[in-house]
């Protein structure tokens, strides 16, 4: 064994990557010298693990070392659109770094890096893993990567990524091998690319079913009477709507009602008056009746004092003339006039019961009653 | 003696008088009016029939949502084809916003129920089913845009203008008969039930013209309903930069339509927000 292999703490394969880089940043800090005096490219015979660029194949999966592939396929019985769950399980591991070294690092870099870059770089990985893909899967399938259920198992030396297949249409009689193509630097550079054809696996597909997704509904999404409409004959059922009249319309009517019931009332009180309406209305005729009676020549002093009962309720029959003053005064009579009514009043009890006197004339009485009747003041 | 031509033409302008005088009274006594019913034109007929088809058949594919949708889409369409040919009725409205509803495009639905209740203000079901919908809009933080609450009692009658301007007219007769009658009388209590008829008569009135208020308001600002979420503009492109505090208006949000300009309306928030919207993320609810 050559002085590398003594020097490779990362030789055990069971240590964890984290747990070799801590270690070998602890030796580079206690034995500076002797790591930074280290050449370059390991001592011959070693090989680098780098495959060549101008030896890759189309498809090469950028996995370096021995390996072999399990492809795994569930349900093979479908619809279209249905999805199949496609497993494919890589073993294998990247060559012993005691045996090649890669020429990409410089002596730190080697050291520090070379552990993760031995196990990582040209491991198995995801995103190299189209290149394993046929190309008939990109018309026959849709392709979903599972990336939660990928799964890198380094103690069993086990990748195992997770896909989703979906057939596209009914002639899709099977999934396709794909095809592993990795480094085996052991065979040299040129003839270490080893492809690794996996079988198809074979399909039935069935035509995607007439079955609308049944999704079911929350009845309270929506009351019952949003399902139930109105019926057709409904619909031209007549929306009952008042007119509404022009504006000077409705001023007309707001005008006219007030005219009108005043004007009815007015009406009805002259069709119909009131009791006293009447009295007063026949007391205002009681001049005309007295002036008449004058005509007939019926006694001055009873057309007098009917005249006084009828216009002014007198209320005493045979008054004295100082009663008759005083009652024409309480109604607000002037005293000249009162007292014209006392002077033809005793003229008339003169004449009545003294034989010798003159009885008054009826232009007297006239007088009387049409001063009584001119007097602003007086009360009716 | 005047000549019998001229008297003839007073008499005749005399029965016209009376006659509008005579409209007039029943105008305002009032008379719901039964417009005569007129058959519908045939392709409306035939929407209406493949809609109500379509229509029937999510109701029986209710319980599978995609499905269901489908149809009820279908019937919105043919219901809308309908309004598209002149056809207006509540019923239609209703039947209209319930499938739009049930195909999850509620943003048509609130503007089919708006559409009928300018139609039937008193329809319980599209008032109902408007308030729904409602909510189903997603407002922004802080309640930018939502519409003021109905605080109209569901049970209460809401008087069209035409009731309104009755009502006020029987309190105002009524009010210058009982003012008539106690004044012949002189009876003081039917002075008092004559005030309380006037206070009516008043209310009335002042209903009336808030009424004819909100309909001027509705004419020169009609109520448009947001289709989708749309960007709110400062300005008539899209070159404008959005509202700060409102860059999007959901979806269903009633806004008033201020101006139009091109392709964009000018609208205005519930909230008083003013923006710009393209016309076509807008339904307005004709007034």
């Amino acid at each position: 064994m050559d002085r590398q292999t003594k020097t490779c703490p990362w030789h055990n394969q069971g240590t964890s990557s984290l747990a070799l880089q801590a270690s070998f940043v602890l030796l580079f800090l206690m034995a500076p010298t002797t790591f930074a005096q280290r050449p370059l490219k390991p001592p011959a015979g070693t090989k680098s693990i780098d495959p060549r660029a101008e030896f890759r194949p189309d498809g090469f999966s950028n996995f370096v070392g021995k390996y072999s592939c399990e492809v795994n396929a569930a349900p093979t019985e479908v619809h279209v659109e249905d999805a199949i769950r496609l497993e494919i399980r890589i073993t294998g591991a990247v060559p012993d770094r005691c045996n090649a070294y890669r020429d990409d690092l410089n002596a730190v870099g080697w050291i520090v890096e070379a552990a993760k870059v031995m196990q990582e770089k040209y491991e198995p990985n995801r995103k190299h893993l189209h290149n394993l893909f046929p190309l008939s899967w990109a018309k026959d399938f849709y392709r979903h990567e599972m990336r939660d259920e990928h799964k890198i198992l380094r103690a069993d030396k086990t990748w195992l990524f997770v896909y989703q297949l979906k057939p596209k249409h009914v002639n899709v009689k099977a999934i396709d091998g794909i095809k592993l193509v990795y480094y085996d630097p052991a065979f040299g550079p040129e003839r270490g690319f080893i492809t690794l054809p996996s079988d198809p696996i074979k399909l039935a597909v069935k035509p995607k079913p007439e079955v609308v997704p049944n999704i079911g509904i929350d009845d309270s999404a929506f009351p019952a009477s949003f399902y139930e409409g109105p019926e057709t004959g409904t619909l031209l059922a007549p929306i009952r709507t008042l007119l509404i009249p022009p504006l000077f319309q409705i001023a007309l009517f707001l005008g006219l009602v007030p005219v009108t019931c005043v004007i009815g009332v007015l009406a009805f009180r002259r069709l119909r008056p009131a009791a006293a309406a009447l009295e007063k209305r026949s007391r205002g005729a009681a001049a005309q009746r007295a002036f008449a009676q004058l005509r007939t020549g019926e006694p001055a002093w009873i057309v007098v004092e009917r005249y006084l009962q009828e216009r002014f309720a007198f209320p005493a029959v045979d008054a004295t003339p100082a009663e008759v003053a005083i009652f024409l005064k309480r109604h607000g009579f002037a005293l000249v006039i009162c007292e014209q009514a006392r002077v033809f009043l005793d003229v008339c009890d003169a004449a009545r019961f003294m034989t010798a006197a003159a009885a008054p004339t009826r232009d007297a009485a006239a007088r009387l009653i049409e001063a009584l009747e001119a007097d602003p003041c007086a009360r009716s | 003696m005047r000549p019998l031509v001229v008297q003839a033409t007073r008499a005749t302008t005399w029965m016209r008088c009376k006659r509008d005088a005579f409209a007039t009274v029943l105008l305002m006594l009032a008379a719901g009016t039964t417009p005569a019913l007129e058959p519908l034109p045939r392709a409306a007929l035939i929407s209406l029939e493949k809609a109500d088809a379509a229509f029937r058949a999510g109701v029986e594919k209710k319980a599978v949502v995609l499905a269901a949708r489908k149809h009820f889409a279908e019937a919105t369409d043919h219901y809308l084809d309908v309004h598209r040919r002149g056809i207006r009725s509540p019923s239609l409205y209703l039947k209209l916003g319930n499938a739009a509803a049930l195909a999850d495009r509620w943003p048509e639905a609130l503007w089919a129920y708006h559409m009928g209740l300018k139609l039937d203000p008193n329809n319980a079901r599209l008032r109902t089913h408007l308030t729904f919908v409602r909510a189903k809009v997603i407002y922004p933080p802080a309640n930018f845009g939502r519409p003021d609450a109905d605080t109209w009692p569901v049970w209460l009658h809401r008087p069209s203008v035409g009731e309104l301007l009755l009502i006020g007219a029987l309190a105002y007769l009524l009010t210058y008969i009982l003012a008539a009658i106690a004044w012949l009388r002189g009876a003081v209590k039917l002075i008092v039930v004559a005030l309380v008829c006037l206070s009516v008569a008043g209310s009335a009135g002042f209903a009336y013209w808030r009424s004819n208020e909100q309909a001027t308001v509705d004419r020169d600002t009609p109520l448009v309903i947001i289709v989708y979420n749309t960007p709110f503009q400062r300005g008539n492109g899209t070159s404008y930069p959005q509202h700060a505090i409102l860059p999007l208006l959901p979806r269903g949000m009633e806004v008033r339509r201020l101006h139009v300009r091109g392709h964009w309306l000018q609208v205005r928030l519930s909230t008083g927000e003013v923006g710009w919207i393209p016309t076509s993320a807008a339904l307005v609810v004709e007034p």
